[in-house]
């Protein structure tokens, strides 16, 4: 039953899931290679860190995007024909919701394995420390962790508000401006950076995109 | 031996215009039984409730002993359903469709699938997007059927395919229905198709069951008379249903009746009128004179059974 949904689903979203795979293994690969020809030394960590200073910001934003689409895509095909499919299978739709889920949840873990397998191909040519071979790693776990909220958020988000779920992030984002735009006309500003601080650092909820996404970090 | 449906005081409302209002139905085990009704009148509603997919206002809704809506998964692994519009994912191939159906029935039966795959001409590796209405209309046939259910539940399931493949569908129904000695409950609005397979017939419209009987009391139930020198007053005392009445010439009426026995002409010789002729109505003339009866045109009376009419009624 559930290699069945997350077949579908795979079907669905392969073509999300080869680029986002592709990107994250090649962003390493391609930070390593234009870093190294910029100094011409491509066995410099620092060299291949500097590399990664922009590619890093984009894998996530990619990952969160690849994330977010493969929330979004099951609820879509469903929604076609007015979720008639599940809500005729025999299965409770808590449990097809729940299979919905585990099954992008666990196609989520194709890019973050594709970055790990690039980042220890790159760290494999440099000269580093033992410690810090651990890095990939590090950086791989922590983008998963990263597309996991992002899928989960935005899972959470369709299948709560169904139709209404873009309406609703729409008002969220629009209510989030104007109350920033109001502390700061009355002089509160300061609420508005605790806030967004308290989200982006840790331990904060959203910390984990606003991590350094460094190759290796030293 | 429980019914396989039983829907009892089901109420339920879709927006401001649309409202189902204490529906009683009953579908015996073994029983082919058509939901009549013109387009809009509910009965996607009503099949939606009864699988659950919607939560009524109140009521009660039994589906093969099951309470429907708590138990429905329960209830839908028993049943085959084939709904109004497609409603595989259209991105699957025929091969895959079927797989992923096989997955979550355990009494599906891959060989029959196959056996009806190569009877309806479908090709396995075809995209379900790009198959005909005809075609789907056989796949959604296909999966029902090979899932072994004791009800099937299909939801216009011949609408718009012609009438060859209608036939092919219905002949694979019937088939079936007389192998495995299933129930079905088939909605449609096309008349003469519910009277070649049927055999207990409920009508629908605006939201209420205006009546509910097996085929052949529906056959010869209802009649056409034509009355000369009748009264224009109430027929409420008259020991049978008028559905309409409309005046032919200055003297002679046409009359919808139900219930309708030779003895009874004596209640039109006792108000100085008379039956000058009965004509036997065919089925889609009286399922149009018994909508007409229960929208009260043409000067029905709705008497007695007009409304929701039991099978104890008829």
């Amino acid at each position: 039953m559930f290699a069945q949904v997350m077949f579908t689903q795979l079907r669905w979203t392969r073509m999300i899931l080869l680029f986002t795979s592709v990107a994250t293994f090649l962003t390493p690969v391609i930070a390593w290679w234009i870093g190294g020809t910029r100094v011409l030394n491509p066995e410099s960590p620092r060299a291949v860190m500097s590399g990664f200073d922009t590619g890093g910001p984009m894998l996530v934003l990619i990952g969160i995007l690849a994330a977010f689409l493969l929330a979004v895509y099951p609820w879509t095909m469903d929604a076609a024909a007015r979720h008639t499919l599940p809500l005729s299978l025999p299965i409770t739709w808590r449990r097809y919701v729940a299979m919905r889920f585990a099954a992008g949840a666990l196609l989520l873990l194709l890019p973050a394995l594709t970055l790990w397998f690039g980042a220890l191909l790159v760290v494999a040519q440099l000269e580093l420390p033992p410690t810090l071979r651990a890095y990939p790693g590090m950086l791989a776990l922590r983008f998963l962790a990263a597309l996991m909220l992002a899928y989960s958020m935005t899972f959470a988000l369709q299948y709560l508000a169904g139709r209404r779920s873009a309406a609703v992030a729409l008002g969220l984002l629009v209510g989030g401006v104007l109350l920033s735009a109001g502390l700061a006309i009355i002089g509160d500003g300061g609420v508005t950076g605790m806030l967004f601080d308290w989200l982006v650092e840790f331990p904060g909820p959203l910390a984990v995109f606003a991590s350094d996404w460094k190759l290796i970090d030293v | 031996m429980t019914d396989a449906i039983r829907i009892r005081g089901l109420a339920w409302k879709a927006g401001r215009d649309f409202a189902i209002q204490d529906m009683n139905l009953t579908v015996p085990r073994g029983a082919i039984y058509g939901f009549l009704g013109p387009n809009g009148a509910g009965k996607t509603s009503t099949i939606r409730l009864l699988l659950g997919m919607a939560k009524p206002y109140a009521g009660s809704i039994e589906v093969l002993g099951h309470t429907v809506p708590r138990d429905a998964h329960k209830a839908l692994a028993r049943i085959g359903y084939v709904p109004e519009r497609l409603h595989l994912y259209p991105t699957l191939t025929v091969a895959e469709s079927i797989r992923f159906r096989r997955a979550f029935y355990a009494g599906f039966d891959m060989a029959e699938a196959e056996r009806l795959r190569r009877h309806f001409g479908l090709r396995e590796h075809q995209l379900v997007s790009r198959l005909s209405k005809g075609e789907s209309g056989k796949l959604m046939m296909l999966l029902a059927l090979a899932q072994r259910p004791e009800l099937l539940v299909l939801d216009e399931p011949t609408d718009g395919l012609d009438p060859v493949l209608r036939r092919e569908l219905l002949a694979s129904l019937v088939e079936y229905v007389h192998t495995h000695g299933a129930t079905v409950f088939i909605s449609s609005h096309l008349v003469h198709e519910q009277e070649r397979i049927c055999d207990w017939i409920g009508v629908m419209d605006r939201g209420r069951l205006i009546a509910e009987l097996p085929m052949q009391d529906f056959r010869s139930g209802i009649k056409r008379l034509r009355v000369m020198g009748a009264e224009s007053g109430s027929t409420a005392d008259a020991p049978f249903t008028v559905l309409s009445r409309e005046r032919v010439s200055e003297r002679m009426e046409a009359w919808a009746v139900r219930g309708w026995e030779p003895s009874m002409n004596e209640w039109f010789t006792r108000s100085a009128a008379e039956v000058r002729e009965v004509l036997d109505l065919d089925l889609e003339e009286s399922f149009v004179e018994l909508l007409r009866g229960a929208r009260g045109d043409g000067d029905g009376n709705e008497h007695g059974h007009g409304h929701n009419a039991s099978r104890e009624t008829l």
